[in-house]
């Protein structure tokens, strides 16, 4: 009886540890939206625009570190090349912390396009239960601009 | 006869005890703003000339109305207006002629002359390369103008009618001059001028032109400013929180007097009584009297001070602010400035208060005023009768960033450096923070397809904590107009283009962003595979001084070959 207890609080705990390094906070995360999700739709209300539908946008930034003026925000995202193109390369989560690889392109000046990638970070914020974009780059390493958080 | 001197000094006492006395800095409001009937006339008594920096334009505001008259095109990133004057007399308004301001482009290397009665540019003077002017500051028989080659550690003497300049170096690098000035009569004609990698005043003789002294002040000296009854040089030393006071008999320090935080600029009244020197940290206006030589005010200013003028007839002072955080409606991406007017004069009631503050346009640099008078009135017919027209006029438009191709981007979370592009273009990423980029020097091939994409990456704006800080970066010279890019947070700014002249070029940051903005610097070198690699010496120097990117047609720029001492 005494093995069979022993047993089960082992497993107890493998469950407990299994279950925390699977996939970052599974439990903290489950339910909303994917870090993936939220920048696609970022960067379709972008395409978009229009001050309602920037607004939107506005309310998908993280206000954890900076809390960015919304007519600046507005300028800042208005002056993206209306013919950008935005896709999802990868997405990855450590606690509360996504990175969304994304790549776009856009007509280069020189002639032809220009291609590049970009590492978003997205914060979990944790009184609206979703994730939120880092847009003016908080989360980031000064050091070195590169993004710091190693997955 | 006794009743009538009884009398007149009741009512002298009377009139007295009617003046309120001035009240301390300590029990100011500065936002009671106090205003008069008198303080927006149709006709404003005096103008303001201010060198509108990034915007590339001397804007024209009335005093004491405060409303903007008209903007002056002229380049690319103006810095330091200077009337022109039968001499250099006076305070840092001179005694104005009323017939020109001259003005430098520290982007394009150019001075500007603005003409006053028409109220537009006529001429341009391209200055020579490798130079990057930052101030300038007119000669004791007015028909000169010194300039400090910022960006290289050289110094210029440029003669106004011919554009030709002396050019001397000023070693050892790192050197930059910075802020200079010229003695004031009846002392002998000495130019004066900061170093802020030297942290010493250079002194220097006007001919020949050369370097005589060298006279260790505090940190970073900015402002060098000659105050109008020529005794002495009072020097901003930014970093060390104090003003150097130079004897220009002995040229020694005479003393060194602590002022608030990051002190910039001086200005002076007409009477040489009083300074007022700008302190950016502290945000305030310190005065201090040249006769005691001690700091017996000081007046809180909304925010971060940089530049500092003086109204003609000594009654105000404006503090010519870069942020103004919460104080205007957004205006997009750069916030507003200000200019905030404060009562200089100390028979007030308002004394020491603010009465007036507006958003302006650009990052204005220095201010200049003069009496309004000295401009003709053009109205009514006059021109003709009044023989303003004896001459074909002339008026020039120069290009201010028609050439640029900028972009913005996705932050860039590239690794910072060169590499190509699968389409052959050199692909350069850079981060630019307070006060600094990464990484300090850039290195092309001439001709070769150039992609800049630079990210500000300031958490929380640096020191100053504040939301307003943009990085900039401009390339200087023939490059400027192609560049200038104003990168606030959360964004990457792209710039493409051809490497089309050799030479070595500095990149600055041409945006406000805190104490040490005039440090934050790096270099882009074009090298031409025929000359070889790229330096002070070597480049297309003299190509890059006919400035083909203003657009200014042939015979209207005067770019004549430097003279090296």
């Amino acid at each position: 009886m005494k093995n069979i207890l022993n047993f089960c609080v082992l497993m107890a705990i493998v469950f407990i540890f299994a279950g925390c390094s699977a996939n970052g906070n599974t439990a903290m995360t489950k339910g909303i939206e994917k870090p993936e999700e939220v920048v696609k739709k970022f960067y379709s209300y972008v395409a978009e625009g229009g001050p309602t539908t920037l607004r939107e946008a506005y309310k998908l930034i993280s206000t954890k570190h900076y809390k960015m003026n919304e007519e600046q925000f507005k300028g800042v995202v208005s002056n993206y090349s209306k013919d950008m193109k935005v896709n999802i390369i990868s997405s990855d989560i450590k606690k509360d912390l996504a990175v969304v690889t994304i790549e776009y392109s856009m007509p280069s000046a020189l002639g032809g396009s220009f291609t590049a990638q970009s590492d978003m970070h997205l914060e979990l914020d944790a009184a609206s239960k979703s994730w939120k974009i880092d847009f003016t780059g908080e989360t980031y390493d000064n050091e070195t601009g590169q993004t710091a958080t190693k997955l | 006869m006794q009743f009538r001197k009884i009398g007149f000094l009741i009512a002298v006492c009377i009139m007295l005890a009617a003046v309120p006395l001035a009240v301390n800095a300590a029990e100011r409001d500065w936002h009671v703003t106090e205003t008069s009937p008198n303080d927006a006339p149709l006709q404003d008594t005096m103008l303001m000339y201010n060198a509108g920096g990034t915007d590339g334009s001397v804007a024209v505001f009335g005093v004491p109305s405060m409303r903007t008259y008209r903007h002056i095109l002229v380049g690319v990133d103006l810095h330091e207006p200077v009337f022109s004057a039968k001499d250099n007399s006076g305070n840092k308004n001179l005694n104005p002629d009323g017939k020109f301001l001259y003005v430098n482009d520290k982007a394009a290397n150019t001075i500007g002359v603005i003409n006053l009665q028409l109220g537009s540019l006529e001429r341009l003077i391209a200055l020579p390369f490798p130079f990057g002017v930052h101030h300038i500051s007119l000669s004791r028989d007015g028909k000169s103008l010194y300039a400090t080659g910022e960006l290289t550690g050289k110094m210029a003497k440029v003669d106004i009618a011919t554009g030709k300049a002396q050019v001397i170096d000023w070693g050892p690098a790192p050197s930059a001059p910075d802020y200079l000035d010229v003695s004031k009569p009846p002392k002998k004609e000495l130019i004066f001028s900061g170093n802020y990698y030297h942290s010493t005043v250079g002194v220097f003789q006007p001919n020949p032109f050369k370097l005589i002294k060298e006279i260790p002040v505090g940190k970073n000296p900015h402002g060098t400013d000659a105050e109008p009854k020529g005794r002495y040089i009072q020097v901003a030393d930014k970093l060390s929180a104090t003003i150097t006071i130079i004897d220009v008999d002995s040229l020694s320090v005479k003393k060194v007097i602590p002022a608030g935080a990051g002190p910039l600029h001086n200005v002076f009244d007409t009477k040489g009584k009083y300074a007022y020197t700008s302190c950016f940290v502290a945000d305030s206006i310190v005065k201090t009297d040249l006769d005691k030589l001690e700091v017996v005010d000081e007046f809180p200013v909304h925010y971060r001070i940089g530049h500092i003028s003086i109204s003609a007839d000594d009654k105000y002072v404006f503090a010519l602010n870069k942020f103004s955080t919460g104080l205007f409606s957004p205006t997009g991406i750069r916030w507003p400035v200000n200019h905030e007017m404060i009562d200089a004069n100390e028979k007030s009631p308002t004394y020491g208060k603010t009465l007036k503050i507006i958003p302006v346009d650009g990052e204005p640099h220095n201010a200049k005023v003069m009496f309004a008078n000295l401009v003709k009135d053009w109205t009514m017919g006059q021109a003709g009768k009044g023989g303003l027209v004896d001459k074909p006029l002339t008026e020039i438009r120069p290009v201010h960033l028609g050439g640029a191709k900028i972009s913005y981007l996705p932050v860039d979370t590239g690794k910072p450096g060169i590499t190509v592009a699968k389409d052959g273009v050199k692909e350069i990423r850079v981060k630019a923070f307070s006060y600094g980029y990464i990484p300090r020097q850039i290195r092309v091939n001439k001709d070769d397809k150039v992609r800049i994409i630079v990210t500000n990456i300031d958490k929380a704006s640096g020191i100053t904590k504040n939301p307003d800080v943009i990085m900039g970066f401009t390339i200087y010279g023939p490059y400027a107009t192609r560049t200038m890019l104003h990168i606030p947070r959360g964004v990457s700014l792209m710039t493409e283009f051809v490497a089309d002249y050799a030479g070595e070029y500095e990149i600055y940051c041409e945006t406000f962003c805190g104490p040490l903005h005039l440090e934050m610097r790096a270099a882009f070198f074009v090298d031409d595979p025929k000359k070889g690699p790229s330096n002070l010496g070597v480049g297309d120097y003299e190509e890059a001084q006919k400035q083909k990117q203003l657009n200014v047609p042939e015979g209207q720029i005067t770019a004549p070959k430097p003279e090296y001492l």
